[in-house]
């Protein structure tokens, strides 16, 4: 009956929304307090990655809808494009959600190892952010050397931000969001399974 | 007129983006200047006095550490203060303008011109419960916090996650029914109180907005700028 | 009415091909519902967890049996019954939630305006059939007061200017204009709630439906929903209402249908009502029509009585102090019920008093030890209004043994506690999968076992039947017994005439008054809620 799936859609869009401002709050918690301190800015992605993972698993039980994740993934990347960072970070934002989408949607959200993978996917939403750092870095070089800077000191900033950092990130991000699922199905047969909501 | 301008949430976002590509096509001073005192123009419009004049004391300071101070000091950890500075500096015209569209937009409005984009209701449906939701999840944190505090458990969490999440469920049930039964489901068409239109004052500042854009590409065309 | 609204109204009655004069608006004949058991999570089939799933809707899903009612345009019915006796299947069976969002099997006709009312999708429903729900919180759709009269208006269609008229009328009729183009998480709950109405009067429905709508109000936003129903009975609709607290619906109601295990158990009129024993109300669960009629029940025990004195008590929020109590004496084994009007600080005395408040001053005594607000916090426990807040746990034992103070107690106190509180058998549960009232008990049932001596409740009777009511009130009567301090904020008139023993009243931040609740302190009382 299609008034029916109008009406179950419509129930999960707005389930969707719910679950979507919940994992925003997480991003914006975490976010809040890695920000200031340079190192823990690093570590944002993979903190997020450990503590989003419950709702995120509630998002994709509640809302199996089209788009959910997509939006879940884009909206913190939008946030930070407000907040001045640059367009890169809704690309990486839109192929991290369009991607973990697919792969969850491929097992109709209820495939427990694709919505595993589809975590991991996702958790990478925000990656584009950091690349201002070394953007910024060889600008940085290229405007002072011009004002007569010695090599030397490019030479430390240089050392001190490898590019490989961010591949740090990514397997970090990777690990932590593994052990973030690990903790929720675990939360998840405690509590939510257990009060038959999940 | 002493209400606040209200531009087209549309030439907002085009904004946005716009003074985001363009900082980053061009870093010389010249076009920094001309983006900082674009944004501050267009905050200072919308009557945002006080707010414009701490931006352009941040600017003239971050711009001094720049310029000024580092021909006396020097040494790494300099180096290092100096870099976040120039980071800073560099994507505060992208700052004011986001902080801004953040703090002026009011979610009717946004919503509205979700709609008169006519973006699908996948999309719609969510932001607009999204931004519903946030201040009662403070809400609901307040009073976790509370009952937390009263039975003398320290923060984990586990015992933020799970109320949160079993509210999340109870109302996200009970918001989708109370929206359900006002026509939610509605497949036909859909109108909005609110108006969104483009305005003269739109025009105006997209089209300086537009010019600035011609100027610094052929200024870098040329060879003039870097 | 408005004149826009009746030109539409004239066009669709043509339509419909109804004659609300002859015709029954509402027509239910032999209808069955039963909710199906899981909804779409059948693939994984865990047979413990399908169980226990079926015993935990049971609290909030009814089926329903044998329904047989047709309703008249223009008339003002009742629902009334327990709680889980099927009131709120059968609102939204009219509705149209069931059977599209809450799916199951149905079986009978379900008529409105002679078209089958099973067959229409929710939107169409909603045109001629508007809902206002039980809990103010969430079931709001904006966050703007103007928005959200729209939001309906928008979603069917309406062209801007119509929707403004619209918006416009239903502020003005509703005498709302103060509230309009605000924030609504500034609103009180019956603010709220009003504005819930107004975003289905300005839709202009010919039948509303309310479940519950005072459950989470205080006694004067009660009175501010009287009005609007009052307005809506003039203008002819017609009105459903599943209500467990009758007496701001005496002059409105034309009949009232008692439910009971799904099916119609009788009629009431309202003479039958007005006439109820107090044995019946109980066995019922039906509140009192006509509160004058409401008695004194108190019993003060006196067993060796310690007391409490509050100096200059305050509590602040931010810098703004919200709360101060100058001088105040409460007794150890006698019940205080804290009334006052909305945003006068009971709730901020509450948190004050349990040092869970951020920053607060003054002294309080316990006979002449002087206890500071960490031997406060220590000693008190707040069941709040929203008690799925207060359950952490993932089993009812562990989350009546898990706290973080001291505690000298057996597995037998643990059981006699089980009993005592009537959990006995739901040790194991998961907490949330309980009903309203036994997540209450259980919240009861952690503070004793911690040995919490101060013991506060915010609203404990919102939206209980009259049996329930009865229930939580002995139950804080037999914890009085034990030396404890026992204070209530509650705008239940019936629960406090019930268990109070003594009255704090505080306005605008400070206390107002402390009288006794004898004869003379009742008819204060009286005046305060304006009980003839």
């Amino acid at each position: 009956m299609s008034k029916q799936s109008n009406v179950k859609k419509s129930k999960n869009l707005v389930s969707a929304g719910i679950f979507i401002a919940l994992y925003f709050v997480v991003f914006a918690v975490i976010g809040t307090i890695c920000m200031p301190i340079p190192p823990l800015y690093l570590a944002m992605l993979p903190i997020i990655a450990l503590f989003a993972a419950p709702v995120y698993e509630m998002l994709l039980i509640k809302a199996p809808v089209r788009g959910a994740i997509t939006i879940a993934a884009i909206l913190p990347c939008l946030f930070l494009l407000l907040m001045g960072n640059i367009w890169i970070v809704v690309v990486t934002g839109i192929i991290a959600g369009v991607a973990a989408e697919a792969i969850a949607a491929s097992g109709n959200y209820k495939n427990a190892t694709r919505n595993k993978i589809s975590y991991l996917v996702f958790s990478l939403n925000l990656l584009g952010g950091f690349l201002p750092i070394w953007i910024m870095r060889d600008e940085y070089f290229s405007s002072t050397l011009e004002r007569g800077m010695s090599q030397d000191f490019v030479d430390k900033l240089e050392a001190m931000t490898p590019i490989w950092i961010l591949f740090v990130i990514v397997i970090a991000t990777i690990l932590l969001a593994l052990v973030g699922n690990l903790i929720s199905t675990n939360m998840f047969s405690k509590h939510f399974k257990k009060a038959g909501i999940a | 007129m002493n209400k606040a301008l209200r531009l087209d949430p549309r030439t907002k976002f085009i904004l946005l983006l716009g003074v985001n590509l363009l900082f980053l096509v061009s870093h010389s001073l010249l076009v920094e200047i001309i983006l900082v005192s674009f944004s501050l123009g267009v905050i200072l419009i919308d009557r945002k006095y006080k707010s414009a004049l701490k931006y352009l004391i941040i600017f003239l300071v971050l711009l001094y550490i720049d310029r000024g101070l580092s021909v006396y000091l020097s040494g790494f950890y300099f180096t290092i203060i100096n870099f976040i500075a120039y980071a800073l500096r560099r994507f505060l015209p992208c700052l004011i303008v986001g902080k801004w569209i953040l703090e002026t937009t009011e979610v009717s409005d946004f919503v509205a011109t979700m709609w008169k984009l006519k973006l699908p209701t996948s999309v719609i449906i969510p932001l607009s419960v999204v931004f519903r939701y946030f201040p009662t999840i403070k809400e609901e944190w307040n009073s976790i916090r509370s009952a937390m505090k009263i039975r003398g458990f320290r923060l984990s969490f586990e015992h933020v996650m799970v109320p949160l999440l079993f509210s999340a469920v109870m109302v996200s049930e009970e918001l989708s029914a109370a929206a359900l039964c006002r026509g939610l489901d509605n497949p036909g068409k859909h109108s909005s109180l609110i108006e969104i239109k483009m305005h003269g004052i739109d025009y105006l500042i997209l089209g300086i907005f537009l010019i600035i854009v011609c100027l610094t590409c052929t200024l870098k065309g040329v060879g003039v700028i870097s | 009415m408005n004149k826009t609204f009746e030109n539409v109204k004239a066009k669709s009655t043509a339509e419909r091909n109804y004659d609300a004069e002859k015709d029954y608006i509402i027509e239910v004949r032999n209808l069955n519902f039963e909710y199906s058991r899981s909804d779409d999570s059948s693939d994984e089939d865990n047979t413990s967890r399908a169980k226990e799933l079926s015993a935990s809707s049971k609290t909030s899903k009814s089926n329903l049996k044998n329904i047989n009612l047709s309703i008249k345009a223009g008339e003002c019915i009742i629902l009334c019954g327990k709680s889980g006796c099927g009131k709120s299947s059968l609102i939204r069976l009219f509705n149209g939630m069931i059977p599209s969002f809450y799916e199951g099997e149905i079986s009978g006709d379900l008529f409105f305006e002679k078209k089958r009312l099973t067959e229409m999708s929710m939107y169409e429903i909603a045109k001629g059939i508007g809902t206002v729900f039980q809990n103010p919180r969430t079931q709001f759709y904006t966050v703007n007061t103007t928005s959200e009269i729209a939001f309906g208006l928008e979603n069917m269609g309406f062209d801007r200017e119509e929707i403004k008229r619209r918006v416009e009328r239903t502020a003005k009729d509703l005498d709302i204009e103060n509230l309009m183009n605000r924030s609504i998480f500034e609103l009180s709950g019956g603010e709220k709630q009003i504005i819930a109405f107004a975003s289905i009067y300005a839709m202009n429905p010919d039948v509303y439906l309310l479940d519950e709508p005072s459950a989470n109000l205080d006694f004067f936003a009660i009175n501010k929903i009287k009005r609007i129903l009052k307005l809506l009975k003039k203008a002819g609709k017609t009105i459903i209402i599943a209500e467990h607290r009758l007496f701001y619906l005496a002059e409105i109601f034309d009949r009232a249908i008692y439910m009971k295990d799904g099916e119609i158990n009788r009629e009431y009129s309202r003479e039958d009502l007005k006439n109820m024993s107090k044995e019946e109300h109980i066995k019922t669960g039906i509140r009192m029509l006509d509160l004058g009629k409401v008695e004194l029940e108190n019993t003060e025990n006196l067993l060796n009585k310690k007391d409490m004195y509050l100096t200059y008590l305050s509590g602040y929020y931010g810098k703004r102090k919200a709360i101060e109590i100058d001088h105040l004496k409460i007794s150890s084994g006698k019940i205080y019920g804290i009334i006052g009007h909305n945003g006068a600080g009971k709730s901020t005395f509450l948190s004050t008093l349990s040092g869970i408040i951020k920053k607060s001053d003054g002294y309080s005594l316990i006979e002449s030890n002087v206890i500071t607000k960490r031997q406060r916090l220590k000693e008190s426990y707040i069941v709040m209004q929203e008690v799925n807040h207060q359950l952490f746990m993932d089993s009812v034992k562990e989350e009546v043994v898990a706290s973080a103070y001291k505690r000298d107690k057996s597995e037998e106190d643990f059981k006699n506690l089980m009993d005592h509180l009537d959990l006995t058998g739901l040790e194991d549960r998961h907490p949330m999968t309980l009903s309203g009232g036994q997540k209450q008990r259980v919240i009861i049932a952690s503070a004793k076992y911690s040995n919490k001596k101060i013991l506060l409740f915010d609203e404990p009777t919102s939206g209980l039947d009259y049996y329930h009511m009865c229930k939580t009130a002995s139950l804080i009567k037999e914890l009085s017994k034990e030396d404890c301090y026992i204070l209530i904020v509650t705008h239940d008139y019936e629960f406090i005439a019930n268990v109070c023993d003594s009255i704090i009243r505080i306005e605008k931040g400070a206390l107002k008054e402390n009288y006794e609740l004898d004869g003379n302190g009742f008819d204060k009382l009286k005046a305060f809620f304006g009980v003839a």
